[in-house]
Parts: structure tokens; C-alpha cells; sequence
């Protein structure tokens, strides 16, 4: 089963962010595999360990420090890497990603797109379902288990709002997956070492066959015009008295403040 | 002079950080409080490959040098276990050194595979209670009779001993008398620690609990001839190779849990709100922190100079011991002003500081005392008369 995984580098989000004139402050920060990415390449690695024949081939649209993201999933055990790198996909929204990947994934040969169901920094979650669009194949969102996978079809469990969907579906087709599928492997220093001799590949937009005007700034169909931090939390209440006066308090100001009988 | 981590360096610091990191405050608080070794721990950091950073690949080791050694362990250093987690794999990176070196075709195969895997643990029998620094001056001897040595001695500081089924023993083999020069005559055995022969008795210590030292007392412990390293009388000079690293090892271990110990403090001195303003807004507060961060960063490049020396094969010595020295004292000033930041909570458990002061203490005593280093540095940087 050879099998595509879509990773994206994402500001590592357990470190402090500032945001300041409407943007965020590049300074100081540390970049990672989105973790529901991780996510998926684990997932690739079991379904190739599982069928026992396949690759795992990961590709990220980035700068040029995305490389060491992809180098990540390769000492985890993917096989090779492909690295679009083109400033022409600056400011890209999910659209323009998905129409950049979509280029670049009509020439090549799969059984299987998966990536996560969203991305740590933006929480969009829409890559992979335009992606699927643009490549006129079935998609799955949000799974949280494989319980089949074999030539030409997966049976997956979704994670839908009432309970859990189990789904039979066709390959090719583009799967998200919930971060509860899997706990992903770490790499092993050997892993580490094998990364830098496997293959990477970085391709330009020219090399993808992509047009310069359907990708970036004047690809996008939405754009970001500003950040602002989420609100402080408010400080708590705090009340004094009697048992009596106290429990009087807090019922007073849950029936007519925060009206939760109401 | 280019200060640029490789792709490589960089995964392994980020590798080791994010496993350490599946090992909370709760993990090895619980292990500082009962003494139980971190072997959960251990086996993480064998499963990784970690254990073989710097063994030779054909064993199963990845063959990399010092710097990628001491990357490793600032990070290991660095996260919640200190020195605790540092020292329950320490001794695999620089300790078989000898056996890799010197050792036959036949004692690599038999010994290396094991000790990568983290299937056996291997402990240190060298320092005696009457040679510490005077490491020649030890009087555990072994004579050989047939085919088997059998040695008798007592070895004291011998950490991890209580989980080790294997030993490195210096002993003497030749009389003292009967030597040339003081470095002759002393031989270097790998062998099993068999506890037939050998009453190991715990030492109970101020920090680095969860990892044991010991006492050993030794009663004619057979050691067959083929568990001889190298030559006969030779041992000496096999174990100085791993000295440098040693030192160079034990300079990032302080500065990584230095860095902890502010880290904590700076995160404190924001949270914290006296008189309308967090204590980190007060310059006596802010001033200790930052000059704690400048001397570990120096301290740092030193370290990283001479592991980049020592695997260039160039003389190291001056910056091995600097960095030890350096390390070692901003270690412990970075983690006694981060208790001293905490101020009364500092002195609580909970929060972790006191417990990194006692863990970043060892680091300053050994392997070598700062005042030996100053010693070696006067008389060898600056040419001034030996004084011991």
C-alpha cells in the first residue's frame, strides 16, 4: 500500500506566543510537526507494517525550515520526502495549499492520502477536503480507528456527533484522522541517522506544473487581516461569611447573575 | 567558526527532549522519595538507541562522537529527572569506552550488543576509599592463579551497582613496589558482577537518589583470564582515555539542570504576585537570573569547543576540565537562585528546585573537585609550579 502523508510545520504552541501589531511574534519560536500530522504518519507506518508491502512518501508545502519536519517523519520511518518550496505560495490560504497539492499529487501514483483532520495553528481543517475536491476522490474526516485495510479498500471508524461511524470506502481517497487513532512512535536514533540518507526531494512551483496565479496571495479565496489575543481570563469570586451567608451568595448570583436555572 | 547544530544534532537534542519529556515532575519526585531506579526510564532511553550513541555501528551503535554524546545528555540533564535521569545512562556512553578501544573481536561481540540494548547494566569499580583523586594509589588487588584472576578489595562510590550484573574493576595486579612508575602495574577487567563474591552496600546520599552508590567488598572474585582488558598492567592508561569525556559530560549535565532551575524560577518570578507586581518585575530578582543565564551559555560553548576538540582527536584537557569547572559552579548558582526566587516554596518539594539543587551538587564534586581543576589549569595553562 503505498501511501501519501500531507504534514505541516506549525509554531510549536506549549511555548509562550505574543502577539503584537496584529501579528504574531516570530522571534524565539520553535516550529513542529502539527500533531494530528503525526498522527497520520504513524498511522501510514502501522498500514504498511500491517499489509507488509508500501511505502510511506511525505510531502509539506514550506519554507525552508520545514525540511526539519519532514526529516522528523522520515526518522520515525517514512521512506522518502517531497518539499515544495516556493515563495509563490506566501500567503496561501487552505484553498491555495489544496489546489498547490492537488497539482502536484495529479502525476503521482497512490493508494492513500492521509493527513490530520486539522492543523495545530490555523485549526482550519479544510485542506484535506478541497484537496479530495480537486482530486475527484471519496474522503473520510476525523477517523479514529482502522479496522480493515486491503487492496483497494479501508474499512475506518469516524468520529461523528452522534457516536462512532463505520465506514467502507473505495481507494484511492483522502483520510483525516483524529489524534486519538494512534499514539505516534518516537524516533529512534537510528531512525535519526537513516533520515539523511533517504530521499528528499524539493520541487518549486514550476516543477509541480503549478500556475503562479492560483497559488499564494493571488490564489487565496480568504485572508487573514489581523490576530488579536484570545481574552484574559477573568479572576474568580471570592466569598466570606457563614456557611448560610455564603451558599446565599453563590445561589443569588447563579440564579440572576449567571442565569443557569433560567 | 560556524556555531550551526546539523540536521542531525538538532533531531537528536529535540529526539532525546521530547522522551525525556514522557517523564513528569511526579515521575521522579516519586523516585527521589522512594530511591527506586528510573528503570522505566532506562528502557525508553535503550529503546530509542540511545544507549549507543557512541558505540561502534557494527554493534549496533550509531557511532557518533562526543559532541552528539553531550547534546544528548544536556538534554537528558535538562529535563525533570537531572541528574538522576543523567547518571541511569551516563556511564553507558563514555564507560565501555575501554572495551571498544581495547577490546578483542571476540569481548565486543559478547559484550557490546548487550550494553546498547540496555540488557546488561554495567557498573564502576575504580574509586577506593583511600584513592579518590590518587586513583593509582588503590590497593584491591587481583592475582592470577591458572586460568582465573581472583581479586580482593574494596571499591567505594560505585554507582548503580545494586542493578549492574556487570562490573569494569581496576585492580592491581603487580606490587607497587615492584613498579616502575606509579601508573604501571594496575589492570582493567569486564566482567560479572557475581554477588557470591562481591556484598554490595548502598550508600545513602544527599541527592541523585533514584540512582545508587555503594560500597563494594570484594572476596576473591574469580574473573576468568579472557575478562582481562587489553594487556595486563595497563589499565590505568586505558581508563585516562575516558576521562576528558567524562568531564566534558558532567560540565553539560550542570548547565542542563542549571537551565531547568532558572527556567522554573523565570516562569515563578512571573506568576508570582507581591505588593501589585510579579517578583520578576524587581531587578534584584531579574539581575541573578540573567547573570545565571549568561554563564551557562558560556559555560556551554566551552563544553561544545572541547567535545568538537576530543572528537577531532586534538588536545582537550584544559577545555575538558574548564568546562566541568564552569559548568559545574553555574549549575549550582543557577539552581540555588532559583530556590532562593521561589523563596519559601522553593524550599517545598512540590516545587522542584530543591530537589535539582541536591541533584546539581554532585556535578560539583565530581569526578574531580573544582579545586583540582584549578590546580590542573594554573599549572598547565599557565605554566605555574605543580602545587600538589
Amino acid at each position: 500500500m503505498n501511501i501519501i502523508v500531507l504534514i505541516k510545520q506549525v509554531i510549536d504552541v506549549e511555548l509562550n506566543l505574543r502577539i503584537k501589531d496584529g501579528a504574531l511574534v516570530e522571534d524565539g519560536l520553535n516550529y513542529v510537526i502539527s500533531s494530528w500530522d503525526e498522527t497520520a504518519i504513524e498511522a501510514a507506518l502501522q498500514l504498511v507494517e500491517t499489509v507488509g508491502a508500501g511505502e510511506v512518501t511525505l510531502i509539506t508545502i514550506g519554507p525552508e525550515r520545514a525540511s526539519d519536519a519532514l526529516r522528523k517523519g522520515l526518522a520515525m520511518g517514512a521512506d522518502k520526502a517531497v518539499h515544495v518550496l516556493d515563495s509563490a505560495f506566501d500567503g496561501s490560504d487552505s484553498f491555495a495549499y489544496a489546489r498547490g497539492l492537488a497539482k502536484l499529487l495529479e502525476t503521482r501514483e497512490y493508494d492513500l492520502i492521509l493527513a490530520g483532520k486539522q492543523a495545530q495553528d490555523t485549526d482550519a481543517g479544510l485542506t484535506p477536503s478541497m484537496l479530495a475536491e480537486f482530486l475527484g476522490l471519496p474522503q473520510v474526516t476525523n477517523i479514529v480507528k482502522v479496522d480493515q485495510a486491503e487492496e483497494g479498500k479501508m474499512v475506518l471508524h469516524r468520529k461523528g456527533d452522534h457516536g462512532n461511524e463505520v465506514i467502507e470506502l473505495t481507494l484511492p481517497a483522502v483520510v483525516s484522522v483524529n489524534d486519538s487513532l494512534n499514539e505516534p512512535r518516537l524516533a529512534s536514533l537510528r531512525g535519526i541517522m537513516q533520515a539523511k540518507k533517504k530521499p528528499m526531494e524539493t520541487m518549486d512551483l514550476a516543477a509541480i506544473g503549478g500556475d503562479a496565479s492560483l497559488v499564494g496571495e493571488s490564489g487565496r479565496q480568504t485572508k487573514i487581516i489581523s490576530l488579536l489575543e484570545p481574552e484574559a481570563r477573568q479572576a474568580g469570586k471570592k466569598f466570606e461569611g457563614s456557611e448560610e451567608e455564603t451558599s446565599k451568595q453563590v445561589i443569588d448570583l447563579l440564579l440572576n447573575e449567571a442565569k443557569i436555572f433560567a | 567558526m560556524d556555531f550551526t547544530l546539523t540536521a542531525e544534532q538538532k533531531a537528536i537534542c529535540d529526539n532525546v527532549a521530547e522522551t525525556c519529556g514522557k517523564f513528569s515532575d511526579a515521575y521522579w519526585l516519586g523516585k527521589d522519595t522512594t530511591g527506586d531506579f528510573p528503570i522505566e526510564f532506562h528502557q525508553a532511553m535503550a529503546k530509542g538507541g540511545w544507549l549507543g550513541i557512541t558505540m561502534p555501528d557494527e554493534y549496533g551503535g550509531s557511532n557518533l562522537g562526543l559532541l552528539e554524546a553531550a547534546l544528548m545528555m544536556h538534554q537528558v540533564a535538562r529535563s525533570s529527572g537531572a541528574m538522576s535521569a543523567a547518571s541511569a545512562i551516563h556511564i553507558n556512553l563514555f564507560g565501555p569506552h575501554p572495551i571498544v578501544k581495547f577490546g578483542t573481536d571476540d569481548q565486543k561481540k559478547r559484550w557490546l550488543p548487550e550494553l546498547i540494548h540496555g540488557e546488561t547494566k554495567v557498573c564502576f569499580g575504580v574509586t577506593e576509599s583511600n584513592a579518590g583523586l590518587e586513583t593509582t594509589a588503590i590497593e584491591t588487588s587481583a592475582v592470577k592463579t591458572g586460568s582465573r584472576y581472583y581479586v580482593n578489595g574494596a571499591k567505594v562510590w560505585t554507582s548503580t551497582a545494586q542493578q549492574a550484573n556487570k562490573i569494569m574493576l581496576l585492580a592491581r595486579t603487580k606490587p607497587k613496589e615492584d613498579c616502575l612508575n606509579r601508573i604501571e602495574g594496575l589492570s582493567l577487567f569486564y566482567t560479572n558482577l557475581d554477588r557470591d563474591y562481591v556484598d554490595i552496600r548502598l550508600i545513602d546520599k544527599m541527592g541523585r537518589k533514584a540512582v545508587d552508590s555503594n560500597e563494594l567488598f570484594i572476596g576473591d572474585l574469580p574473573v576468568p583470564e579472557e575478562d582481562l582488558l587489553g594487556e595486563e598492567g595497563k589499565g590505568f592508561q586505558y581508563l585516562l582515555h575516558s576521562l576528558n569525556p567524562e568531564r566534558i559530560l558532567v560540565g553539560v549535565e550542570a548547565i542542563g539542570i542549571g537551565q531547568n532551575a532558572i527556567a522554573r524560577a523565570s516562569q515563578y518570578a512571573q506568576e508570582r504576585v507581591v505588593f501589585g507586581r510579579p517578583i520578576g518585575q524587581n531587578q534584584a530578582i531579574q539581575h541573578p537570573l540573567a547573570e545565571s543565564w549568561m554563564e551557562l551559555e558560556a559555560a556551554f560553548l566551552i563544553a561544545m569547543q572541547a567535545a568538537s576538540l576530543y572528537d577531532r582527536k586534538e588536545p582537550c584537557g584544559l577545555k575538558a576540565n574548564a568546562a566541568k569547572y564552569l559548568g559545574g559552579e553555574a549549575g549550582f548558582k543557577a539552581c540555588t537562585q532559583s530556590l532562593m526566587t521561589f523563596g519559601g516554596m522553593g524550599y517545598a518539594k512540590e516545587f522542584h528546585v530543591e530537589r535539582l539543587l541536591r541533584e546539581v551538587l554532585i556535578c560539583r564534586i565530581a569526578p574531580v573537585s573544582p579545586q583540582m581543576i584549578l590546580n590542573y589549569i594554573a599549572e598547565k595553562a599557565l605554566g605555574l609550579p605543580k602545587s600538589y
